[in-house]
This record gives structure tokens, C-alpha cells and sequence, in this order.
């Protein structure tokens, strides 16, 4: 690996830039690693804690080529293809050959998956899902201790709490990137031959739930949209910024992943007046899709059925209900059952009050079969759904940017553009007359989306919350960030904003409901026309749109 | 707030501080190197519970705040 030290900061080149850290990140490193090619990867947090990963988790879906029911490649491949708009049956395709190998990795590393007493793994059914895809962690809380140890027995050089904020491209091939270290300040450029963009799909803080702290939310809250901002910024299309916007139901008060395990296992929703009523909204009931688990119960509360809302699991045999709280929730959130203790929580002797959650947004990157972006040498590692995607999309993309990195240049950001970037990396840090504070920027942003732009919402509603977001834009120049840490922050609001201005406008095209996690008042009704994906780009005067043709599947 | 540190089983290794992803821990390092959570920035923490995961003893325990529990 060959740094420089400049006047600014330092230089790195490598032939793999892996951006971000978290499960996607380490996929990437796993086969990207080891075919003679400099491999970098850089994020903001701790390579064995960042990400959603870092503190646990308790499934990976696996379709695994057995004689079970839809446990094949053409059934994985259906799924996917039907239930979202934007895929390729190729990328779906090797997801499906990532998986695998990657199950392999992670026992390797110390991942125990629960087995059935025949030997064979036990996996059970979710999110509507045709076969019973899911594998069962007991032990999820050191994954990815176990993997970031793998990483870096490897040789992968890894820059820890490195903050990304811009990528650079040159005659339409990615070039680098630039960010800072949030501890040192220490600024630094890295120039690539092809990278991969891991940078997380579920971006948090755009909204609130109950608590009102965006910190406390379902994933990590330190994903911010970079993987899309960035991308954007320097040409990549989004897909479906609209309608991939996701939420889930949540323990009362507290944000943690786990609903998974709650309804494949068989939990209950109840509402205020104890009636079981996600039949109503989702022909699985609660293991259906997530989208009407969460309108459902939002269309409860509407209602006035709820608050409260419970999942009851007193009906679950004893073995199952332990299993469910002592096992599988403490291995998706570590601190699950100090959460059950505080409030006196027992599955098995009471129902668990959730709650609507707040809504995070996402999409996907436009790209090819082997997820390489429309900007040449960039490759999409987040283009898929849950620990899975995650790890086998940046899997798959880290072996397509590998095998690239060779014929291509190494390229990187101009001395000019590093200076230029600095000074915009540390302005709020030496704003002095900077009266606001990264809060007094951010949380406005919030109080625009709730209000305007939440489950339920409107056109004219939307175009005033896209106003508002401009204005807030307008202050961008008054924040001061008094250290490092707030700098970090001060960046990560800019991120949302961003974020949240592209979801809006993007929503504006697509007039129906039915397919992203909100109902428009004035479009209530699903368009079988609008069935396809919505691309938008950056164009000089504003953002570009256009329609993916629907998938032949 | 969580989280809280445990004195009598801490041996200030600081890998707790390493692993806290939203950086809101830190060491008094004028003093015995204890960790303990910066006031200031408490609200930031996910209760994700890294820095448990990664403490070798056992030290730290979670305290709800009350947002969490009504």
C-alpha cells in the first residue's frame, strides 16, 4: 500500500477502494482480497464494531439448494424479482451463488447457525417469502469480531474512523475519495483503480419515532444516505429513492432490529381492543411483507384501535418463547434483554408493546449485471436487503471490482480538488461566526419530514416539506462544529438533508400508493402503470428522472 | 445513561472507547484512564451495546433512559 505525506494530509493509492466498513465492506474484503491487488477499505467507525452488524445479529437468509420446498436458486430469484423493481435476474442470481460461500466464511469465524436434530440447518420463513430462507444465529452478538479479525489477517489495509464525505471521478471512471479521521482531524485522499460502495442502505434520522432521539432507531443511527449522496454527486442514478423508503415495529420506546424473529416464529399483533388484525392487511398476517405490517398498524392507529399495539407470544410453546427472547433477540441487540428487564418484560407472560417505528430511507444504485454503476470502476455493495445482502452484495460486488481493477487506471482527485475539499471538510470546524450547532441544523430537518412527509401524506404537503428543506439548506453556512465530533455530525445532517430532498422530489413523480412504505391522500390507489422502477440522476438544473422498464420476470 | 461503568471490574483497557461506534466514550486520561460516557453527547448512544461486547471483564451495565420506558 503506498501513502505520501502532504502539506494537507496523506495520500493513499490502491488498486480496491472498499468505502464503509460494515458488513457489505467486509464481504467485499473477503473476495476482494488475496488475488495480488491492494485492497483499502475505509469507514467512520471500528472495522469489529461499525455498521448495523456490529452489535449483533440473529438470522442470515440462505437459500441453500436443498430438496426443501423453494430452496432453489430459480424460487430466490421469483422473490426478488416480483417484489421489487430494479433488479437484475443476474445480480439476484449471484447473490443466490454468494451465499454459500459466504455461510461458510461465517462458520469459519465462529458463527453458530441452529440446527434441526437431523443435522441440517434449521431456517424459517419471513417476510413473504416463498421457503423457509432464514437461518437462526444463537451466538450473533461477536460476528463481526469474528469476521473484522479475518479481515485483517488478510493483509486489507483498513483506515478506521475515517469519515467519507465526497468521491471523485475521472472521465467517468471512479478516482477516489476524501474524508477525514474523526479522532485526529488528519485529512486524507485516496486515489483507486475500481471501488466498492458500502456505505449502508439504510439511512437513518430522517425521521423520529415515540422517543423523539433519532439515535434511538431500528439500525445503526450512524448510516446517514452517504452511499447514496455520494454516489450521486458524481453521476450514479438512484432507484427508487420514492417508494424504498422502510420502517419497522418496534419495542415501545426503543429502537432495535428483531421483529423478524417475532413473526416468523409466530407472534401476534394485537390492538388496543385485543383483536388480531394483520390478516386484514397482508394474506400472511404478520409474516407477510413488512410495507403492511407497518401501514396496518399505522392504519390501526389512524383508526384509533392503537395505541397500544402488542405482539403476543404468550401462545408459543415454552421451548420457542425462550428461545425467542433469551437467544435470538440479545443476538440481534446486545443490550435486548437489559431493555426487558428495565421494563419488566417476559414473552411468555406478557404481550410486548411495539410500536409504529420512524421511517428510514434508502434504494438502490443504478448498475449492470455484476453491480457496477453507471460511473466505470464503481461498484454497488448495498443493493441488497438485510445481514444477508449486505454481506453477499458487497461479496459479489468485491469480486467484480477485483477482477476489473487490473485494466483499469489508477486515478485519483487533483491537488486543486483536495484543497478544495479540505476547506470544505473543515469550514464548519473554523466557522467562527457560525451561530448554530449541528443539532440546531438537523433536527429542523426531522420536524419537516414528520410533519409533512411521514405514513400518510400529500402532494401539496410534499412540496411544502421540500420548500422548508430548502430553506433549512439555506442555513448550511451558519454551522459551527466545535470539535471533531460535531464536525462528524455537522457532515452526517448535510447527508440527510441531501437524502431527504431527493426521497421528496422523487415521490413527486410517482403518483399512487401502495408501494412505498406511505399513502399520498390524493393518490390512494395503486397504478398498475407505475409498476417499474424510478431512476433519478443529477442533472445540472435539478434532478433528471426516468422509468426502468419492468423486469421480463 | 447507559452505559455505566463498573470500577471495581474495569482494568481501563479502553477498548470500550475503541468500539463505541457513535464515539461518546472517553478515558480520563489526566487521572486512571476510567471510561465513562461524555455527558454532552449521551443522547447519541444506540444502546447497541459494543462497548460491552468488547470489554474483557464484564464491566459496564445498561441504564434505560426514561424516554425508553414510558
Amino acid at each position: 500500500m503506498k501513502s505520501v505525506k502532504h502539506d494537507w494530509g496523506t495520500l493513499y493509492e490502491t488498486d480496491v477502494l472498499i468505502l464503509g466498513t460494515g458488513a457489505s465492506g467486509i464481504g467485499a474484503a473477503l473476495n476482494s482480497t488475496g488475488k495480488g491487488l491492494d485492497v483499502l477499505m475505509a469507514g467512520k467507525g471500528t472495522l469489529e464494531s461499525s455498521g448495523s452488524l456490529g452489535g449483533g445479529n440473529d438470522h442470515f437468509m440462505a437459500v441453500l439448494d436443498s430438496d426443501e420446498p423453494f430452496d432453489n436458486m430459480e424460487s430466490f430469484v421469483n422473490f426478488y424479482m416480483k417484489s421489487a423493481f430494479g433488479y437484475r435476474e443476474r445480480q439476484i442470481e449471484q447473490w443466490h451463488d454468494a451465499l454459500k460461500p459466504c455461510v461458510k466464511i461465517l462458520e469459519e469465524c465462529g458463527v453458530e447457525f441452529l440446527r434441526r436434530e437431523d443435522g441440517f440447518y434449521f431456517r424459517s420463513v419471513g417476510f413473504g417469502q416463498p421457503g423457509a430462507w432464514w437461518l437462526h444465529i444463537p451466538n450473533g452478538r461477536k460476528i463481526k469480531r469474528g469476521l473484522a479479525k479475518r479481515v485483517r489477517s488478510m493483509g486489507v489495509t483498513v483506515l478506521d474512523n475515517f469519515q467519507i464525505t465526497r468521491l471523485f471521478k475521472k472521465d467517468g471512471k471512479i478516482a477516489g475519495c476524501m474524508g477525514f479521521n474523526v479522532l485526529t482531524g488528519e485529512i486524507a485522499a485516496i486515489r483507486c483503480r475500481t471501488a466498492v460502495n458500502c456505505l449502508g442502505w439504510h439511512a437513518q434520522r430522517c425521521t423520529n419515532n415515540s422517543s423523539h432521539n433519532p439515535y434511538n432507531c431500528w439500525f445503526t443511527p450512524f448510516t446517514t444516505g452517504s452511499y447514496f449522496t455520494l454516489a450521486y454527486d458524481i453521476g450514479v442514478p438512484i432507484v427508487n429513492a420514492d417508494i424504498s423508503c422502510r420502517g419497522t415495529i418496534l419495542p415501545k420506546g426503543w429502537g432495535a432490529p428483531g421483529m423478524n424473529g417475532i413473526n416468523n416464529m409466530g407472534g401476534h399483533e394485537l390492538n388496543a381492543l385485543g383483536e388480531r388484525f394483520m390478516f386484514k392487511y397482508d394474506p400472511m398476517g404478520e409474516n407477510g411483507i413488512r410495507r403492511n405490517q407497518m401501514m396496518g398498524t399505522n392504519q390501526q392507529q389512524v383508526e384509533g384501535y392503537g395505541p397500544p399495539f402488542y405482539m403476543d407470544m404468550r401462545h408459543l410453546n415454552e421451548k420457542d418463547v425462550h428461545h425467542l427472547q433469551y437467544v435470538l433477540m440479545p443476538a440481534d441487540k446486545a443490550t435486548y434483554l437489559d431493555y426487558c428487564k428495565a421494563r419488566g418484560i417476559e414473552f411468555s407472560k406478557y404481550p410486548l408493546e411495539v410500536e409504529v417505528g420512524e421511517l428510514s430511507l434508502s434504494g438502490m444504485l443504478l448498475a449492470d449485471d455484476n453491480l457496477e454503476t453507471p460511473v466505470r470502476g464503481l461498484y454497488a455493495g448495498c443493493n441488497f436487503t438485510s445481514f444477508s445482502g449486505a454481506m453477499c452484495g458487497g461479496y459479489v460486488a468485491g469480486g467484480h471490482a477485483a477482477e476489473n481493477a487490473p485494466s483499469l487506471d489508477m486515478a485519483g482527485p487533483s491537488e486543486e480538488e483536495i484543497l478544495a475539499e479540505r476547506d470544505r471538510i473543515l469550514a464548519p470546524l473554523n466557522n467562527a461566526s457560525g451561530t448554530m450547532t449541528h443539532s440546531d441544523f438537523e433536527d429542523p430537518i426531522r420536524q419537516v419530514m414528520d410533519y409533512y412527509a411521514k405514513f400518510r401524506r400529500n402532494m401539496p404537503g410534499m412540496a411544502v416539506a421540500l420548500d422548508r428543506l430548502n430553506f433549512i439548506d439555506g442555513y448550511r453556512d451558519r454551522v459551527r462544529a466545535k470539535n471533531l465530533h460535531d464536525l462528524m455530525r455537522v457532515h452526517e445532517a448535510f447527508e440527510i438533508l441531501e437524502l431527504c430532498r431527493i426521497h421528496l422530489d422523487a415521490c413527486m413523480q410517482r403518483k399512487e400508493s401502495g408501494r412505498g412504505m406511505y399513502v399520498l391522500t390524493d393518490y390512494p390507489e395503486k397504478d398498475p402503470a407505475l409498476a417499474k422502477g424510478l431512476v433519478v440522476s443529477r442533472g445540472e438544473e435539478g434532478p433528471v428522472y426516468s422509468w426502468l422498464e419492468p423486469a421480463a420476470k | 445513561m447507559p452505559p455505566v461503568f463498573h470500577d471495581d471490574k474495569c482494568i481501563r483497557c479502553g477498548m470500550c472507547v475503541r468500539d463505541c461506534p457513535a464515539y461518546i466514550l472517553a478515558l480520563d486520561k489526566e487521572h486512571d484512564k476510567t471510561p465513562h460516557l461524555i455527558e454532552e453527547y449521551k443522547h447519541e448512544c444506540w444502546h447497541c451495546g459494543n462497548c460491552r461486547i468488547s470489554c474483557p471483564k464484564d464491566a459496564i451495565s445498561f441504564e434505560f433512559p426514561l424516554y425508553t420506558l414510558v
